[in-house]
């Protein structure tokens, strides 16, 4: 039986999992660690090194070492919050076409799908390792808010990684699975899913072997990384202070200084404070390192995260008037995300939810885990046992929708609609001979178009020349079981096919079939 | 679940050809398998039973891309039938369009009687702060709902409609002030 690899791609570890023997396994590295940092590292002999060995290289080489690139993955550059991310990123970033971010690393330009298809091709190869077996297929998570143009890009991560991606799958989605498999419930869950750089939350409900998604919600620009940053600047605050230096300028010493804050937040869930000093940041005048003595309590870092952590109830709020439930009656509420591990995000959100949190699912794994399950369940009877049949109906996140006259969108499919889904709309042209119709397309609930993220440009060609309002085109939106937009069109009077061609912002050109061309051992050499 | 014999193979793709072809000649109730007159349970348990049968990841590997499409066309009109019963409102409308002999709940059947009433909010932040105060003060929480209508003043101020919310939730925590 040819194995199915669950992906969780995180923005900084990954997990990989399977099933094998009835049972779901996590798949280790050649050293034993079953969190893979989603680190690219590029080394000054060619060599390119992904997970821990090339984590360890952040803060030696951190113009060479990618990490977070699901925050930019499939995103417009111009997009003000990415702009945002990349001032706080130390390798350098540059505009391609179509507005994609281009990493550059050592004189060359790398495609974000293409950074994260090294992280994809590591764990592929930890796979195959593990199970003595070649691997080629796969289900990949992502968050559940993440856009379309994100989940293509991400697709197109798994393929140029050399898997066949049988699923994109939401993260909390996953989750359920993994909590819910073979257990015959029939039963409502919240998952809460905070990872390093996304918030998802999603309601759903289980009956035996149907999980169904009520609503889903979530901030795709919070997240752990957020608790992070604030602990960094006020840490660069007072050495300010202290040294009159500014870390800012010191790309190294920045660095090292946010691997200390992620140090300090950790220490922070299990202490109530935490001192110590964090060594050779900068150097002084005489040449001599700069050194930064800190004290924090838990108290004042929970103040300083507090109003991320009220930010994403909200979105609880939401989610849970969509899916028509209230919190007393919900079964279970469950935690994901290595943030849910700060005492304060678990304190809210118990209160918020009105009951304790499941705290028996390990919040690392549980998402591979779930992914694995999924891709067991989309192969049973063939590659895995007919028991692991299950059925996931999951929901579209975000509203689709066109530009219409005024400058207002048009939902062509609502938020939380269920998936697969096909809506049907006809568009008249609206001058004599007009051959040609573009109408932009977007995603997001405001009635205003521009207050939406912008998805990209569908253009109907080929349209036969008629008087203005005599050519009728229907045009189909599909979103698919991936929650990924397809398009077709066709003449309403002729019934023959028009050429319908979307093109995303943010996404590489359509390059089939192309492999990172740097075919570098990805897994380290032990 | 993987189908792995040819005639099976074919034999599904008839059944979803077939299934195809009447789709618009079918009621949500039948396309749903139920009478008219199905409670909520009924609603519920026979989407799930259907479901089970025409979800597209039952057919991975097994499907052409043309049956693959109708397939998707079919489900996606189930679900589409399934929202409009599970809703009360749409399905009393629903009802109405039957007697006019119409079988399908179109967008402008859905927007031109039943206009949003939170549609003066324009703005999407304005309008998620907005709706998050009614539902509070429809559950009595006179404070967290002025609060969010707050919030969304700041964000479309002078809107009337905001206002007029406001006014509401204040004259309720105002009212139980002054017990």
């Amino acid at each position: 039986m040819e194995p199915v690899i669950g992906i969780d791609l995180g923005t900084t570890n990954s997990v990989v999992a399977t099933v094998r023997g009835n049972r779901v396994e996590v798949i280790p590295d050649p050293q034993g660690y079953r969190l893979h940092p989603s680190v690219v590292a590029f080394v000054p002999n060619g060599d390119i090194l992904v997970g821990h060995a090339a984590r360890a290289r952040r803060h030696v080489d951190p113009a060479n070492t990618i990490y977070s690139a699901k925050r930019l993955i499939g995103q417009s550059i111009k997009n003000p919050i990415v702009q945002l991310t990349l001032g706080t990123l130390p390798y350098r970033v540059e505009e391609g076409p179509n507005e994609q971010a281009l990493v550059v690393v050592r004189g060359r330009q790398y495609t974000l799908p293409e950074i994260s298809a090294y992280v994809l091709m590591h764990l592929k190869q930890c796979a195959e390792r593990h199970l003595g077996s070649t691997v080629t297929k796969a289900v990949i998570t992502v968050p559940a808010n993440f856009t379309d143009a994100q989940r293509q890009a991400t697709k197109h991560a798994g393929e140029l990684a050399g898997l066949k991606v049988l699923r994109i799958l939401n993260e909390p989605t996953a989750a359920a699975l993994a909590y819910g498999f073979g257990k015959a419930l029939d039963a409502r869950l919240a998952i809460y899913d905070l990872g390093g750089g996304t918030f998802d939350v999603t309601v759903l409900s289980i009956r035996d072997k149907i999980f169904e998604v009520l609503a889903t919600g979530g901030d795709s620009f919070l997240g752990g990384d957020d608790f992070d940053r604030t602990l960094v600047e006020r840490l660069a605050a007072q050495l300010l202070e202290q040294s009159r230096i500014d870390l800012r300028a010191h790309l190294d010493g920045w660095a090292k200084l946010v691997m200390g804050a992620e140090q300090i937040k950790c220490q922070l869930s299990r202490d109530e404070a935490v001192a110590g000093t964090i060594h050779d940041l900068a150097q002084g005048v005489s040449g001599q390192g700069v050194s930064l003595d800190f004290e924090i309590t838990r108290s004042e870092f929970e103040a300083m995260i507090a109003p991320y952590v009220e930010r994403s109830l909200l979105a609880c709020d939401e989610v849970l008037i969509a899916s028509g439930q209230s919190p007393q009656a919900l079964t279970e509420l469950i935690l994901v995300g290595g943030s849910t591990r700060t005492p304060l995000v678990r304190r809210r959100i118990a209160e918020h939810f009105r009951r304790d949190p499941q705290t028996r699912i390990n919040p690392d794994e549980t998402v591979a885990y779930g992914a694995a399950l999924q891709g067991a369940a989309l192969t049973a009877g063939a590659s895995n046992p007919a028991e692991f049949y299950s059925l996931l109906l999951d929901v579209v996140p975000r509203a689709l929708g066109i530009a219409i006259a005024g400058g207002y969108a048009e939902a062509i499919v609502e938020k939380n609609t269920p998936i697969p889904v096909e809506r049907q709309r006809t568009f008249v042209t609206s001058h004599d001979n007009q051959t040609l119709v573009v109408i932009q397309v977007c995603q997001g609930e405001s009635r205003k178009f521009t207050e939406n993220a912008p998805l990209g440009t569908l253009t109907l060609e080929g349209i036969p020349a008629r008087a203005r309002g005599e050519a009728e085109i229907e045009v189909v939106f599909t979103v698919d079981t991936d929650g990924i937009l397809h398009v077709r069109a066709r003449d309403v009077k002729t019934g023959l096919a028009t050429q319908a061609r979307m093109q995303v912002v943010g996404a590489p050109e359509k390059r089939s079939g192309e492999v990172p061309s740097v075919n570098a051992p990805a897994v380290p050499r032990a | 679940m993987a189908i792995s014999d040819e005639a099976g193979r074919q034999a599904i793709k008839v059944w979803i050809e077939q299934q195809h072809a009447e789709l618009d000649q079918k009621s949500y109730y039948q396309l749903l398998g139920i009478e008219r007159g199905a409670d909520e349970q009924r609603i519920v348990s026979a989407y799930y039973f259907m479901v089970a049968r025409f979800h597209p990841d039952n057919y991975v590997d097994v499907l052409d891309p043309d049956t693959r499409t109708k397939l998707v066309s079919l489900y996606s009109r189930l679900v589409e039938g399934y929202l409009v019963l599970r809703n009360a409102t749409k399905r009393e409308q629903y009802a109405k369009l039957l007697e006019q002999g119409k079988l399908r709940f179109t967008v402008t059947d859905e927007r031109a009687p039943r206009r949003d009433p939170d549609a003066d909010v324009a703005n999407a932040s304005a309008r998620r702060f907005f709706k998050l105060g009614k539902s509070a003060l429809a559950g009595g929480d006179a404070k967290g709902a002025l609060m969010h209508l707050k919030l969304a003043l700041s964000v479309e101020p002078a809107n009337a409609t905001i206002l007029a919310e406001i006014a509401k939730a204040e004259s309720l925590v105002s009212g139980k002030g002054g017990k």
